[in-house]
């Protein structure tokens, strides 16, 4: 001996001798750790690729500034590299085939945007009518280059076609083009600013063309921008001007005034109005003008005057001045009543005729100033006509009720109001939602240029509308997506990390029984019990080391195995096989050392246990376990088991009534107790003293009571093949299928139909179209889609008006609701009407969405573009996982310029859904309206969930597979250690394969009692919730896996068994021990 | 204990070893005496079966008595705390087994020096000690030898130095030569005699070979779980000048 003998030197020794259960051990290892590695590395993929593809169709997109209506294309001048854009929803249709697409990306674009990507322009000239569509559309419309497709658009209006003076008719812009190019899912073919990993289907337009369709020339609705240098929000504050906002400043009649696009001014363009008063020290006065279908005093009548609502007017609330021209006419004077008739924009689209009557405060000669066509903004179809007959409003109007006088007034006076009411007069009756001022005044002389620029100083673009998006930050900040994949995989892979970890244990304790007489000779010669667990540890240590080693290597494998499955079987969970293997030497190392010290818990946990045992035992090649265990504690081992079982029960009786989150702890609660009772009772049975009848003495019997003799090896064994069927069995009972006709509880809410159209639709849906059914209009805020079918995570959900009708109707299952009244409690949808004292806006979202996805949770709020909504219920799996839910007026009040209704909820008779859908996408098919089965729709989202819970099964089945390689090595080392037993029963006759039986005997008792207890109470775990959801779990597919691990495992013994007693039976009697 | 055991290096009193079993406790020992002083050789003897490595582990600690006070070196080690125990065991007790023990994956020198790892002095001195010892076994050219390598009897020669290499007060020995056959059997009994009386350790010695026996200084027969003195030995049961 070269150098000196130590501690060290012994551990090598050791590691040299034993090194094939060492490899068995850094083996089992090894695959720990591939799966902790390869798990994280499965997250830093996804991420990478969501991040990889979030950049892809960005190119090189830095923000995006975006307005609520169209603004000057010279405003692009600004910016360098700047890209004019106009960016609308629409539909494609192949004119040839009918075959449509819809919710598609209209890109108006220049050649300029294709720099972004260092592509070439799919068009040759600015001008001409060719088109490109992405691979995704070209796919569903089939079509192809050479081909003719229509694109239909919503035409812009800056004025709300809810108001009076909003045009309902002819909204609708058809486009035919010829399909230039096809452009792959990728670069410039996959654009898009909303973040998700689903294939966008884009159309792109010539940037001119478009503008001229839809009659917005020299218009554009969004700029592009690379990264710039300086701060392009300094730059609009700057280069913006009123005209840009919608604003303008008109020089009429005596008055200088704001008027707007939108007719309505609105609040906080009034507030800078008053503001700006102060600079130029000049009053402003607000006014609010309103046609009028007749003013009416007696038997008189005018018909279609305007009338005025002006803030200087001196006029009392509840009366009117009438100007001299009308006061003549209807013969009236300062106390008579004035009837007043009007429309106003009602419910489902219709105008109603509402009267007013005013008393008559007095009579303003034609020469005051209020009597003046500069109190009346401009409207459209009205304001330019040659002749009132020829007026073309968006209302219906009756010509031949209008008089040669009419006429006549309209010559000389244009639209100068008839009438004048207080402000408050005018709000009360003709305010919306929209505003309630038509322009702000003032007074003739009022320097315009300064007023412009005291106007300007006060209007924040991004408050009018015109505001930058970070849309590259936010895409990245996106792609670090809603669900931490790497965490979720762990999560799938708990159970191989555990049967590794029950593995190394087995395996190691293995390793220790078989030195047993070793461990009690270095107790004998004084090693102290620490002593000996520190060389255990050491041994332990270098090839859990080695292990974890080869294991990084496994890791990556495993990640790209898992990458593969994500991009090919398990599509479905991700939705598009965008996933790329992405390895990171962080979450390598990572998870190398977690499986590494997982590995060294288990040789610490197994060298605490042996070095219980006397030395004396030790050396005659015992174990602690191998001494009967007293009567008292088996007694304890039994009361543990009934109570655990007992306890069992009660949880998965309390699951029944209890919430989905409560019914998650409460499973693995039955679980967990179940399968400790069960094991309880086998540990009780196991420590008893075997005592077999010689009257009942069978070979099958006698190969059972073998498990007692190493009970603690035995139960380690059941206890990894009970767990192996607990998970699997629950996870297959939970795969879900949505009915066919889910009832008013369940996931559909008893709708048949969910629609949604690209443009929206302003009339209610006539009922004779349904069938007997009926239709609930929704509003919708476009955004992120909050559902498990993006992996993006949604800054900014969807959000989803719902009017009376459907809060009324109330319907689907909650999972939870926010301390709700009596009322409530029954109908939880009653909730988002009710006033929240700190100003937060009531919401409903799925569980899903709102736990998972969100992040946040019952009586949480989440906060979107500064406004908190507040969950007050929580669905339970239902189909509107894709946002949040408010009601129709919060939604009307926060968001005003989302007109119309885009989101459908459609009740129809049975078996009349599929009609019904046809009819509606014919009807509205211009819109790009499109129904799809509710039932398919909550099929879609299960998809997901199923696939989640398929690789779940599949990680789960490995981790069985390793709990069946520790059943067969635990029977390996029971028959080499019992070779001489064997070889004697062999010499006195035994035949082969009656050994062979009483050994798989042994394990065939570990094997059934491990699936048993496993199956039986993952079936009253998950039972429970199943009753709950009406659902029936596939039992016939559960009973076939069910039937294999136990075959499997059967035959993995049985091979087993065979190989070793097939070994020489003379060389183990002679053998020494 | 009283003042005569002052001399008794090892002693029991009332030793009582019972084991459970289906059918009821199935006494070993009974109220067995013994004293053992510096420097002597006792060899109990009885047929197999009777308790003789019962005996032996107990009072080499392996095992704990059911009943009955033990001391040795004036201490009793089933009170002392794990460490201590393993020290003692380390330092003042020396075991030879039946079978030899040797770390199979330890050379023979090594497996000499494996109770040397955890006690005090330098390697330097181990060794050179170890060495030594293998050199009165008549080893000193199989150091580097593997137990596989070795034969029999050489392997329980090495047992023997390793029993000694930390200077133990007292030398247990569990039928060393038992497994050996009578050549052999003999040499290591010659060495075992020869390297008891050098290293002046006390020995305990159990077998069942009557021509081993006649080479210690007491032999003392196991019967019906007592300990009765050779009849044709002129010692007794305790040492002279030690009274029960």
């Amino acid at each position: 001996m070269k150098r000196g003998f130590s501690t060290t030197r012994l551990v090598l020794r050791s590691l040299a001798h034993y090194w094939r259960i060492h490899l068995a051990v850094a083996s089992a290892t090894a695959v720990g750790v591939a799966v902790l590695a390869g798990s994280l590395v499965v997250g830093d993929s996804v991420r990478a690729s969501l991040r990889r593809l979030a950049l892809d169709r960005l190119g090189r997109i830095d923000r995006v500034l975006t307005g609520e209506a169209f603004f000057r294309q010279e405003l692009t001048d600004a910016f360098s590299r700047a890209c004019p854009a106009i960016l609308v929803e629409g539909s494609v249709v192949d004119p040839n085939t009918g075959t449509r697409a819809s919710r598609v990306n209209v890109v108006g674009v220049p050649a300029a945007f294709w720099t972004f990507w260092d592509a070439q322009a799919p068009w040759t000239s600015a001008g001409s009518f060719d088109v490109a569509l992405n691979r995704a559309l070209a796919d569903e419309i089939e079509v192809d280059a050479g081909g003719e497709v229509l694109v239909r658009v919503q035409k812009p209006s800056a004025v709300s076609r809810e108001t009076l003076l909003g045009r309902r008719d002819d909204t609708v812009a058809t486009m035919r083009f010829r399909v230039a190019r096809i452009l792959p899912d990728e670069g410039a073919g996959r654009f898009g600013l909303v973040p998700t990993q689903q294939y966008p289907r884009n159309v792109y337009v010539p940037l001119r063309v478009l503008q001229r369709r839809i009659e917005r020339e020299g218009r554009i609705d969004t700029i592009l921008l690379p990264p710039l240098a300086s701060d392009p929000q300094e730059i609009l504050n700057r280069v913006a001007t009123l005209e840009d906002m919608g604003l303008r400043l008109t020089e009429r009649g005596g008055f200088v005034s704001l008027e707007s696009d939108r007719v309505f001014l609105r609040r906080p363009e009034i507030e800078a109005a008053r503001e700006a008063s102060r600079d130029v020290a000049s009053s402003s006065s607000l006014t609010l003008a309103y046609v009028v279908n007749a003013m009416r005093a007696g038997e008189r009548a005018i018909p279609y005057s305007v009338v005025a609502a002006a803030e200087d007017a001196v006029v009392e609330e509840g009366h009117l001045l009438l100007n001299r021209w009308a006061a003549d006419d209807l013969r009236a004077a300062a106390g008579d009543r004035v009837g007043l008739t009007y429309w106003v924009p009602g419910a489902d689209d219709r105008l109603e005729e509402r009267t007013t009557t005013l008393t008559i405060a007095g009579v303003l000669e034609m020469s005051d100033p209020l009597v003046n066509d500069a109190l009346v903004p401009e409207f459209p179809g009205i304001s330019d006509a040659e002749s009132l007959s020829s007026w073309d409003p968006p209302f219906p109007i009756d010509v031949d009720r209008i008089r040669p006088r009419d006429e006549e007034y309209w010559d000389e006076y244009r639209a100068a109001p008839k009438a004048l009411v207080s402000i408050q007069t005018g709000r009360s009756l003709w305010a919306n939602r929209h505003g309630d001022a038509t322009s702000a005044r003032w007074r003739e002389g009022t320097s315009v240029d300064d007023l412009r620029r005291a106007l300007r100083a006060r209007l924040d673009p991004a408050r009018s509308g015109l505001a930058f998006q970070p849309v590259r930050d936010a895409a990245l900040g996106a792609s670090r997506g809603a669900s931490d994949f790497g965490g979720l995989f762990v999560g799938f892979s708990l159970f191989i990390l555990v049967s590794s970890a029950l593995l190394i244990g087995i395996l190691f304790r293995l390793n220790v029984d078989s030195r047993a007489a070793d461990l009690g000779l270095l107790g004998a010669v004084g090693f102290a019990p620490r002593a000996i667990r520190r060389l255990m540890w050491m041994e332990g240590g270098v090839v859990a080391g080695v292990g974890a080693l080869v294991g990084t290597l496994g890791g990556w494998a495993f990640a790209a195995g898992m990458v593969h499955g994500l991009r090919t079987w398990w599509v479905g969970s991700v939705g598009t096989p965008f996933v790329v293997l992405a390895v990171s030497p962080v979450s390598l190392i990572g998870g190398a050392l977690g499986g590494w010290l997982v590995a060294m818990f288990s040789v610490w946990q197994t060298s605490r246990r042996v070095l219980r045992a006397h030395p004396r035992t030790l050396l005659e090649g015992g174990s602690a376990s191998d001494r009967l265990a007293p009567g008292g504690r088996r007694r304890v081992a039994f009361v543990v088991g009934i109570a655990s079982l007992v306890l069992g029960g009660a949880t998965a009786v309390a699951s029944l009534g209890a919430s989905v989150e409560k019914q998650a702890i409460l499973f693995f609660a039955t679980g967990a107790l179940g399968l400790t009772g069960c094991l309880a009772f086998l540990s009780a049975w196991l420590a008893r003293p075997s005592a077999i009848r010689a009257d009942r003495l069978r070979v099958t019997r006698l190969g059972m009571t073998g498990a007692r003799r190493r009970p603690a090896r035995s139960l380690l064994v059941a206890g990894l093949v009970s767990c192996a069927a607990f998970l699997i069995v629950s996870v297959g009972a939970n795969r879900r299928v949505a009915g066919s006709n889910g009832g008013k509880q369940s996931g559909t809410g008893g709708f048949t139909l969910l629609a949604e159209s690209a443009l929206p639709l302003y009339a209610a849906i006539d009922p004779s179209r349904l069938e007997g059914g009926r239709a609930y209009r929704m509003r919708l805020r476009p955004g992120d889609d909050a559902s498990c079918l993006n992996l993006y995570r949604a800054a900014r959900p969807r959000i989803l008006g719902v009017g009376d009708d459907f809060i009324d109707r109330g319907g689907f299952a909650f999972s939870g609701v926010l301390d709700p009244s009596p009322e409530e409690k029954s109908n939880p949808w009653l909730l988002l009407r009710r006033p929240l004292p700190d100003g937060a806006v009531p919401a409903v979202a799925d569980y899903t969405t709102a736990v998972w996805l969100l992040h946040s949770g019952l009586g949480k709020d989440i906060e979107v573009d500064g406004t908190r909504y507040r969950l007050v219920a929580l669905l339970a799996r239902s189909v509107f996982q894709s946002g949040l839910m408010i009601s129709e007026e919060n939604f009307e009040r926060l968001f005003p310029e989302a007109e119309g209704y885009r989101s459908f909820a459609i009740e129809t008779p049975r078996g009349a859904g599929p009609r019904v859908a046809r009819r509606l996408e014919s009807e509205f098919g211009d819109y790009g309206f499109d129904a799809i089965e509710a039932s398919e729709t909550l099929n879609r989202l299960m998809v997901v969930e199923n696939t989640y819970l398929s690789i779940f099964q599949s990680l789960g089945g490995l981790g069985l597979l390793l709990g069946t390689v520790g059943l067969a090595l635990a029977l390996a080392r029971n028959l080499i250690e019992r070779q001489s037993e064997f070889a004697l029963m062999r010499a006195l006759g035994f035949r082969l394969r009656t050994l062979v039986w009483l050994a798989v005997s042994e394990n065939a008792l570990l094997l059934v009692f491990g699936i048993a207890a496993g199956t039986v109470w993952a079936v009253v775990a998950v039972l429970p919730p199943l009753v709950a959801r009406l659902a029936r779990p596939p039992w016939i597919e559960l009973s076939v896996e069910i039937a294999a691990i136990l075959l499997f495992g059967l035959l993995a013994a049985g091979l087993c068994a065979l190989v070793v007693l097939r070994l020489p039976a003379l060389r183990a009697l002679k053998r020494e021990r | 204990m009283d003042s005569n055991s002052v001399s008794c290096v090892v002693e029991a009193r009332g030793l009582v070893r019972e084991f459970a079993t289906r059918g009821g406790p199935l006494v070993i020992l009974r109220d067995l005496d013994l004293c053992v002083r510096q420097g002597e050789s006792v060899c109990i003897m009885g047929p197999s079966g009777v308790g003789k490595s019962t005996l032996l582990h107990i009072l080499g600690t392996l095992d704990e008595p059911t009943r009955g006070e033990v001391s040795i070196l004036g201490r009793n080690p089933f009170e002392m705390t794990d460490g201590d125990l393993a020290d003692f065991r380390n330092t003042d007790l020396g075991f030879v087994f039946q079978s030899h023990h040797l770390l199979p994956q330890c050379s023979a020198l090594e497996n000499v020096l494996v109770p040397t790892l955890v006690a005090p002095g330098t390697g330097q001195e181990k060794a050179e000690r170890a060495r030594r010892l293998l050199s009165e076994v008549g080893l000193s050219d199989r150091a580097d030898y593997l137990p596989a390598d070795l034969s029999g009897g050489e392997r329980q020669r090495v047992a023997i130095a390793r029993s000694l290499v930390n200077r133990p007060r007292i030398l247990l020995c569990d039928e060393p030569t038992g497994n050996l056959d009578e050549k052999t059997a003999s040499d290591v009994a010659d060495c075992f005699v020869a390297l008891q009386k050098r290293e002046q350790v006390s020995l305990i010695l159990v077998t069942h070979a009557p021509w081993f026996a006649r080479r210690f200084d007491r032999v003392l027969h196991l019967k019906g779980g007592t300990l009765i003195p050779d009849g044709k030995s002129s010692a007794g049961l305790f040492p002279p000048g030690q009274t029960p």
